[in-house]
């Protein structure tokens, strides 16, 4: 537990006058019931004063050194959400796309780990972050809701995994004291990458992420059944009908084969979207450490104040206080 | 610590139903307070007699006691009920900014600003990384710098535009890291990804991602460039973040003088748009500069500025204060066994009424 005001402790002081005038208060009782013949009350009931006001007053002063707690663990982590033309996939315009579950995935890890620090790069033909490494997960929620969109780049219809995953190899290489601590990325796509060279491809991004030590937890996103994709208008709309090449509908299967393959190659673990407690589970056993020594400057999102829990004792204390 | 330097905006309660737990302690003092038959009193043979008349002094000491010792109570409640101040500047330190002004900045990327900063024209694509000194987006980059260091504290966001626009960084208060992560990595000639992205200049859809992303709020956009897209498109799209009043200034990397000429004519009324034409980094810094200015100016200045500031902990210290008065004058100076307090001392099992 930390204080935001550890000096406000020096407002301890105040219980020297506080239990002086209960004492003087005592004194007094006592002499005009003697003095009128009264029978004095017992020991206990000017003890219990003494108890009551004290912890009132305690009380008070740890609310007002404004008490805290913070995580003792935590760790740096990349969502590579995959924003290429495939990810806009559903089986009707009813249903949420591959981008919007794989969005609800992402928030729901942000919720289940807030003590993590988490960054997001979009990738389709290209990767690029869209946030930088940060602990404020509000924002990163406001950004995954409103920055992650089908298409991004021009071109957005290639997927280049293996561009994204060497893309984020070398962002930790070169600016490491921005990615220096990542290493977890969480892939969220369907693995759609219409590329008949995939392994070779990818085997040489494993590489270089094995190389900066980096483990890739993958979150297949799709249907057991392919998926077609509905054409969506200027304003994001859904219409009615289904995207076709030459007559033939454009339909997404999962592919697990080569997101697992990823996760593997990098001795990541591979998730499925229903499970995605796993995945938290995980991320909190294995992708967590201790705060390091010199500390690290969590935001409001880490920062859990506590002093109202203590207005309870200082209310019943008063209570009783009052009441004697 | 910087105390007590805002002007009062407003003062509100994060739980005002939690004052409801102080109900049990104002109905104690209540019963206190009317309440004449009670467990225990001192006997004073006459005193119902003196009462009627209205010859105790000390009934009023006793409503007194009662009243003093209700702002222990009153205090409590407010505790409970979870002070907020909300200012437009900074009560604390720890203040939080919880509303800032919104900047964003769309940066061409056609292979062109990658053109030394004061190449005139088009071409020179045979230029490879170091040749020809600092470029045309090195330039405003490096400007982009000191803008967001003279503005820490308000939200940056970032909007790469050639053929198609996208954020590269949604708005964001933290501009330590100078958006590195995406800016520093681009080089002429160094292979990067956008240099592959970059091809056309779509401007118009570059503003209009970038008014999306204002939504209701206002702000500002710098709208960074050396192409000249279509008038009638750029004007367009110019009048459509104008009527969403949002700022837009206009940096233009050696753009034709007609083209500022033309727009300059279309809104020479609107303090709203600005447009700078630039051909070297001391234009460039000069150009920021006068945003600079026109957005610290008072017209913009603080404007959208918010500040919150939890006041529990220093309503707290001032009760604790109130406490060491209060417990003082009634258990002193107002005391119990004074004639109105009687009543409530002794404990003789037998009642008996004042």
């Amino acid at each position: 537990m930390g204080f935001d005001n550890p000096w406000a402790f020096l407002f301890i002081f105040a219980l020297i006058p506080i239990l002086n005038a209960v004492r003087r208060s005592e004194l007094r009782t006592k002499d005009v019931l003697q003095s009128l013949k009264n029978k004095l009350p017992p020991r206990r009931f000017f003890v219990c004063r003494y108890l009551f006001i004290t912890l009132f007053v305690s009380s008070l002063v740890i609310v007002g050194s404004n008490p805290y707690i913070e995580p003792n663990g935590t760790g740096d982590f990349v969502f590579l959400a995959d924003t290429s033309r495939s990810m806009q996939a559903r089986h009707s315009c009813a249903e949420p796309t591959f981008l919007d579950r794989s969005k609800e995935v992402m928030r729901d890890v942000l919720a289940g780990v807030p003590e993590g620090r988490f960054g997001v790069v979009a990738f389709d033909r290209l990767a690029f972050p869209i946030t930088q490494m940060t602990y404020d997960h509000t924002y990163l929620k406001e950004a995954i809701n409103n920055a992650l969109t089908i298409g991004m780049t021009f071109q957005a219809t290639r997927t280049d995994l293996a561009n994204a995953l060497t893309v984020v190899a070398r962002k930790k290489q070169d600016l490491p004291q921005l990615y220096g601590n990542v290493r977890y990325v969480i892939l969220l796509s369907d693995g759609y990458l219409d590329d008949s060279g995939w392994r070779e491809n990818l085997s040489q991004a494993t590489r270089q992420m094995q190389r900066a030590n980096i483990r890739v937890l993958v979150v297949g996103i799709g249907n057991p059944t392919a998926t077609p994709i509905y054409r969506t208008g200027t304003d994001g709309e859904c219409h009615g009908d289904v995207i076709e090449i030459e007559g033939e509908i454009v339909s997404i299967p999962l592919r697990s084969d080569i997101l697992s393959f990823v996760a593997s190659e990098t001795r990541g673990e591979y998730f499925e979207e229903r499970k995605v407690t796993d995945l938290i589970r995980f991320i909190r056993s294995e992708g967590l450490a201790d705060v390091p020594a010199d500390g690290v400057v969590f935001g409001q999102d880490q920062r859990n104040y506590v002093g109202r829990i203590f207005l309870i004792p200082a209310t019943i204390a008063l209570l009783l206080f009052l009441f004697l | 610590m910087t105390m007590f330097t805002s002007k009062l905006a407003s003062i509100t309660f994060a739980s005002p139903a939690l004052i409801l737990v102080v109900v049990p302690l104002a109905l104690l003092l209540l019963f206190q307070l009317y309440v004449r038959n009670m467990d225990g009193a001192v006997r004073i043979a006459g005193l119902e007699y003196l009462d009627k008349r209205k010859c105790i002094v000390g009934k009023w000491q006793r409503a007194a006691r009662v009243i003093i010792r209700s702002i222990l109570v009153l205090g409590l409640g407010i505790l409970w009920a979870g002070p907020e101040y909300y200012s437009t500047e900074p009560l604390f330190e720890r203040s939080s900014q919880i509303l800032s002004k919104k900047y964003i900045v769309a940066f061409d990327m056609s292979p062109s600003m990658n053109l030394p900063a004061d190449f005139k024209g088009y071409g020179g694509q045979e230029l490879k990384a170091g040749d020809g000194g600092l470029t045309r987006y090195e330039m405003a980059r490096d400007a982009l710098f000191d803008f967001l260091d003279r503005f820490r504290g308000e939200r940056f966001g970032l909007i790469l535009f050639s053929t198609e626009p996208f954020f590269a960084r949604w708005p964001t208060v933290e501009t330590e890291t100078r958006f590195s992560e995406v800016l520093e990595s681009i080089r002429r000639g160094s292979g990067t990804q956008l240099q592959a992205f970059s091809s056309l200049t779509n401007t118009d859809k570059a503003l209009a991602l970038a008014r999306d992303a204002f939504g209701d709020e206002d702000g500002a956009i710098i709208l960074i460039s050396d192409a000249e897209d279509d008038l009638e498109n750029l004007g367009a799209a110019v009048r459509e973040i104008r009527n969403a009043d949002i700022r837009l200034y206009t940096i233009g990397v050696g753009i034709s003088d007609e083209i500022i000429a033309a727009l300059s004519d279309q809104f020479s009324r609107d303090s709203g748009f600005r447009i700078f034409r630039v051909d070297s980094k001391e234009e460039m810094e000069e150009a920021y500069t006068l945003v600079g200015d026109v957005e610290a100016s008072p017209q913009f200045a603080d404007d959208k500025k918010s500040y919150y500031s939890d006041l529990r902990w220093l309503s707290t210290l001032a009760l604790i204060a109130l406490t060491v008065i209060v417990v003082w004058v009634s258990e002193t100076r107002l005391h119990r066994s004074s004639i109105s307090g009687l009543y409530s001392v002794g404990h003789q099992k037998k009642k008996y009424g004042i």
